[in-house]
């Protein structure tokens, strides 16, 4: 039973990259070989622990009678995204080798490391501390890589604007921690999960309603969702890694190991607006959006809203398998937006359109990854679909509906745009590149059986009802509706998007950010200068001491008439003062 | 057992080396001498944390109670493993701005090395005041020695605000010895610890002003900017490093041993003040735009978040007051490095001057990352630590004071800002050849690096060694 080997592969890539330096061993080989390690052992400790619920303690440090424990779990739940996280991580890193090869790699390769480091922790860790290190380090990783190319100003704006906005949830996170340990002496998850009934309501409602704030900004959910599709300033690979298993993944993983807690706390009424509402800004952003990696960074957006939902609707299991499915046909997603980059040299879908693209080898995988997203049977999406919206009442089901037509008419808006019925283009393919995405496609073409077994290993709750019978009719709906709207070359789609454009611009709230960063720079404007004044006040009562010492010198003159001058005036003083009774 | 007494033996032997050098025209590089006297140091406090110390009573004058008496309490291995390790790690910073006199500014630099570290063994009150006089004055000399054209004006105004301060803790010692007729420690302990009057709280009172003036916390931090701005990066390593937390432990020996009681009585308005004094310490360091004002006010954050902790009447916030003081202690001085070395590189540490030096001096930039990130309080750095647990005092003092985290938001934006301005983005600089840290400068970067990581990873080091019920 040492859980913390799960942690130990990555810790060794990390410190290779970071200090062989790419001489003695290639850095991508270290990299990969060390996730692949951590598969293995993820695998074989899925395999050990299956349906055993094992935690692992150590104490930390001790003050008075608060132990600060350091705390792993091996459970069903926790292991299987430690398997899913080191597989996906895998095939990312397998693609990096060709996505990257003209980059810096041991830096690279070391953020990377780190990254995936971070996250294996927070799936295992069964304290707060520990989960809220793993989350911490997940923020600084994201940002170096986000700022990968830090010459760019784009990137290293997207960078700062990332962790600011993160930061606030790690704040939030942070204070959601004090208050359950303040209040329950442990920092154990699953001892203070087990023991909320000793926890004032009050303090149950606060921590609830900030491990919230803390999830969505991590998963970049309204209002937080901005530094996500700046973040596409990252090497698409990193996208790929931060928003299929790791990142974006972790605020939503976050909400379901809590979820005990968040159904007592009365807060999931909230959770369920902001989810519609993310899900609805970002499905409309995407619409109008020209540029594919910001499309699919939307689409993260909506999808993580769905699985919020299912957490709000008391589904955490659902939102759970809708996690994992994502992770594998958002990473293919990216990855194929990622060759695309590398192969054509543009993120922009009009450029690309003008490429006639049109091998099967695109086209093919694309497809997949996008019906899965729309929620296409049979691909992953729609098995996901009827899992998520077990619990949804008739009218949440009635705005899905809506929810689930605008995500498949911006899903195959992208595919029908770039992809072209007979290509031209002549492109030779590298096995790095195929190797990941031919595995991806196939999984998100087969994966969703996976849901007929899954109750073996996570009680999950689904239904193949009408609703979703009529959920996938819309999904196919949105399909036509986009072949009708973009397939056609000759069709005015720019005019379209140019109207969408114009109706959606108030979304982003950019230029909100953009003046409270203003207000908050004159606010400390003005704070500094009342510094400025209190530094001359204090200077004034200096020299104003100055000028009393002069006075006083003056009064030291050392001339013997003054001194008697004083002196019978003091005299004379006290006579009075006698004479009046004092 | 190491008697307490030889450590600072190595240091009085080096101020008298230093002398002999100069009488015999010796010549051995002052700074040898200097290493060689801390490094023993060092030695014996490593010696003496596995061995144990014995205490060391020297009395002068039975009628007044001073005695040179040196005796650990509780809080006082922490702070003397800073005063012991963190100096020596500062002092091949002068080379940046010290370019002459330097073996004034050598025994300057042992004089205040000995004394403080004395100042934290004493269990004599008189003798403790005695050597925070000797080295307040010292660095007085060493502010305007070595610092830039307006060093003199910050130098008198940081005489006449410890002066100040000084005589209020003076006033405070005197009235407890009234009161108890002792200066040492214990004895005082045994008479006021349960006490409670007016008396003894207008002592603490005194006390608790002085601390705030050495701090610095709002609204008594004046001297702070003009103090660390202008004298040379070595010795505001050493004022905000060490300086600022000789306030926080006479404080804390007040707070635990001499007047608990009168103490809880003013934990609300101070902590009141202190979170003012954090907020209004980020904003101003957000509006800075040269980074060696920025990272003074950003020790005026901090320090304002370990009065917090202090005052929090219980242990876990106490203890991270005091790690926190420690944790600190170790990343300003690393901080300024840096702004020295980068003024040294570029000739001048304006935000708006410089950019991009990621891609020129990646070295200089892991090492402003590692600060950065030590700052704001990313864990595996040592200030983690210290954050969490103030925070969570706080919370148990009072539960709605926890908004003062929102300061880390500021401060996040602040260094944030830095980052980008500074390391990220196109190179330009008003030098265009620069040169990545030296070799020396790595083993001063590298070593203050890994105590943070140290203190980070295995903070039982330190708050094992707190022990707040032994005076």
């Amino acid at each position: 039973m040492m859980l913390y080997l799960i942690l130990l592969p990555m810790l060794i890539s990390m410190t290779l990259t970071a200090f062989l330096k790419d001489k003695l061993v290639r850095s991508r080989l270290i990299a990969v070989s060390m996730t692949s390690l951590s598969l293995l052992i993820s695998s074989v400790f899925f395999y050990v622990y299956f349906s055993k619920d094992l935690i692992e303690n150590f104490s930390w440090f001790n003050i008075e009678t608060y132990t600060f424990q350091i705390s792993f779990i091996a459970n069903n739940l926790h292991l299987l995204m430690a398997v899913v996280v080191s597989f996906i991580s895998l095939l990312i890193l397998i693609f990096s080798v060709f996505y990257m090869r003209r980059e810096k790699q041991e830096k690279y390769y070391f953020e990377m490391s780190l990254f995936i480091f971070a996250m294996l922790g927070l799936v295992v860790s069964n304290s707060f501390i520990l989960f809220y290190i793993f989350w911490e380090l997940m923020s600084i990783s994201s940002y170096l890589l986000i700022g990968f190319w830090y010459e760019k100003e784009a990137a290293s704006k997207a960078a700062k604007k990332a962790l600011i906005l993160t930061k606030v949830g790690d704040v939030s996170l942070l204070t959601a921690i004090i208050i359950l340990f303040a209040n329950t002496g442990t920092l154990s998850i699953s001892a203070t999960l087990s023991g909320l009934s000793s926890i004032p309501q009050v303090y149950l409602t606060v921590s609830a309603a900030l491990f919230i704030i803390a999830a969505l900004s991590k998963s970049a959910q309204f209002p937080f969702y901005v530094w996500l599709p700046d973040a596409m300033e990252a090497p698409t690979t990193v996208s790929a890694l931060l928003h299929s298993a790791t990142m974006v993944a972790s605020g939503a993983f976050l909400l379901i190991m809590i979820a005990p807690l968040m159904y007592v706390s009365g807060t999931m009424v909230y959770l369920v607006l902001i989810s519609l509402i993310t899900i609805f800004i970002s499905s409309l952003l995407a619409l109008e959006s020209v540029d594919t990696k910001r499309i699919l960074a939307y689409s993260t957006i909506d999808s993580l809203a769905f699985m919020f939902l299912a957490v709000a609707t008391l589904n955490p299991d659902g939102a759970l398998f809708y996690l994992i499915m994502h992770a594998v046909f958002k990473s293919l997603l990216f990855l194929l937006a990622g060759e695309l980059i590398i192969l054509f040299g543009t993120r922009n879908i009009f450029k690309l359109r003008g490429l006639e693209i049109g091998k099967p080898i695109f086209y093919v995988p694309a497809f997949i990854g996008l019906a899965s997203l729309a929620g296409i049977p049979p691909f992953l999406g729609f098995f996901a679909h009827a899992t998520l919206s077990y619990n949804f009442s008739i009218s949440i089901e009635l705005i899905f509906m809506v929810a689930t037509f605008l995500t498949s008419l911006f899903s195959f808006r992208l595919f029908f745009t770039v992809y072209h019925k007979n290509g031209t283009e002549k492109i030779r393919e590298d096995k790095f590149a195929i190797i990941p995405i031919a595995t991806l496609s196939i999984l998100s073409t087969v994966g969703g059986a996976s849901l007929f077994f899954f109750n073996s290993i996570i009680p999950i709750a689904y239904s193949f009802d009408l609703f979703l019978v009529l959920d996938s009719i819309i999904a196919l709906l949105g399909l036509f509706a986009a072949y009708y709207f973009y397939s056609n070359r000759d069709f005015p789609y720019a005019k379209l998007d140019k109207k969408l454009k114009s109706i959606f611009r108030g979304v982003t709230y950019d230029d909100v950010l953009a003046s409270t960063g203003t207000a908050i720079t004159k606010f400390s404007g003005l704070v500094d200068r009342f510094e400025g004044a209190l530094g001359e006040a204090f200077d004034s009562v200096g020299s104003l001491s100055f000028s009393l010492s002069y006075i006083s010198r003056e009064l030291q003159s050392g001339d013997l008439s003054n001194y008697i001058v004083i002196f019978i005036a003091g005299a004379i003083l006290v006579m009075i003062l006698m004479l009046v009774g004092v | 057992m190491i008697n307490l007494i030889y450590l600072i033996l190595p240091g009085v032997l080096g101020v008298i080396a230093l002398y002999l050098k100069d009488v015999t025209h010796s010549n051995i590089p002052s700074k040898s001498i200097s290493y060689t006297a801390m490094g023993a140091t060092l030695l014996l406090l490593l010696l003496g944390t596995i061995f144990g110390f014995s205490g060391f009573n020297l009395a002068i004058s039975k009628a007044i109670d001073l005695s040179i008496s040196f005796n650990l309490n509780g809080i006082s291995l922490p702070f003397l493993f800073l005063a012991v390790l963190m100096p020596m790690l500062v002092l091949p910073s002068f080379k940046y701005d010290v370019f002459d006199k330097k073996l004034t500014f050598n025994v300057l630099f042992l004089v205040i090395y000995v004394s403080i570290i004395s100042m934290f063994m004493s269990s004599n009150l008189l003798s403790l005041f005695i050597f925070m006089e000797i080295s307040l004055l010292s660095a007085f000399f060493a502010i305007f020695l070595w610092g830039n054209e307006s060093s003199f004006n910050s130098a008198m105004k940081f005489l006449i605000f410890t002066q100040i301060s000084s005589m209020l803790i003076l006033t405070a010692f005197l009235m407890v010895f009234l009161y108890t007729g002792s200066f040492e420690l214990t004895s005082i302990g045994a008479f006021t610890h349960s006490a409670n009057s007016i008396y003894l709280s207008t002592v603490f009172m005194l006390v608790l002003v002085a601390a705030i003036i050495k701090f610095p916390v709002f609204p008594l931090h004046a001297w702070m900017p003009g103090a660390y701005y202008d004298s040379a990066t070595s010795i505001t390593a050493l004022l905000s490093g060490l300086f600022s937390k000789i306030g926080g432990y006479i404080l804390l020996l007040f707070i635990l041993f001499i007047t608990p009681i009168s103490a809880s009585y003013f934990s609300m308005p101070v902590m009141i003040l202190a979170v003012i004094s954090a907020f209004y310490a980020a904003f101003i360091a957000l509006s800075k735009k040269d980074l060696k004002m920025m990272f003074s006010y950003s020790s005026m954050l901090y320090m304002s978040l370990a009065l917090m902790g202090i005052m929090s009447n219980n242990a876990i916030g106490i203890d991270g007051g005091i790690f926190l003081m420690i944790s600190y202690g170790f990343i300003s001085p690393l901080a300024f490095m840096l702004t020295g070395y980068l003024r040294s590189q570029t000739g001048t540490t304006d935000m708006t001057k410089v950019g991009g030096l990621m891609k020129k001096v990646p070295t200089f930039a892991l090492f402003f990352f590692i600060v950065v990130f030590a700052s704001i309080g990313v864990p595996g750095f040592s200030n983690f630590i210290g954050e969490f647990l103030v925070f969570l005092g706080v919370f148990k003092f009072y539960p709605l004071i926890i908004i003062s985290i929102v300061s880390m938001l500021i401060a996040t934006g602040y260094y944030l800002s830095a980052v980008k301005r500074i390391v990220f983005e196109k190179f330009f600089a008003p030098v265009k050849n620069l040169h990545d840290l030296s070799k020396s400068e790595l083993i001063q970067t590298v070593a203050l690096s890994f105590v943070i990581i140290i203190l980070g990873i295995m903070p039982y080091i330190l708050i094992n060694s707190i022990n707040l019920g032994v005076v």
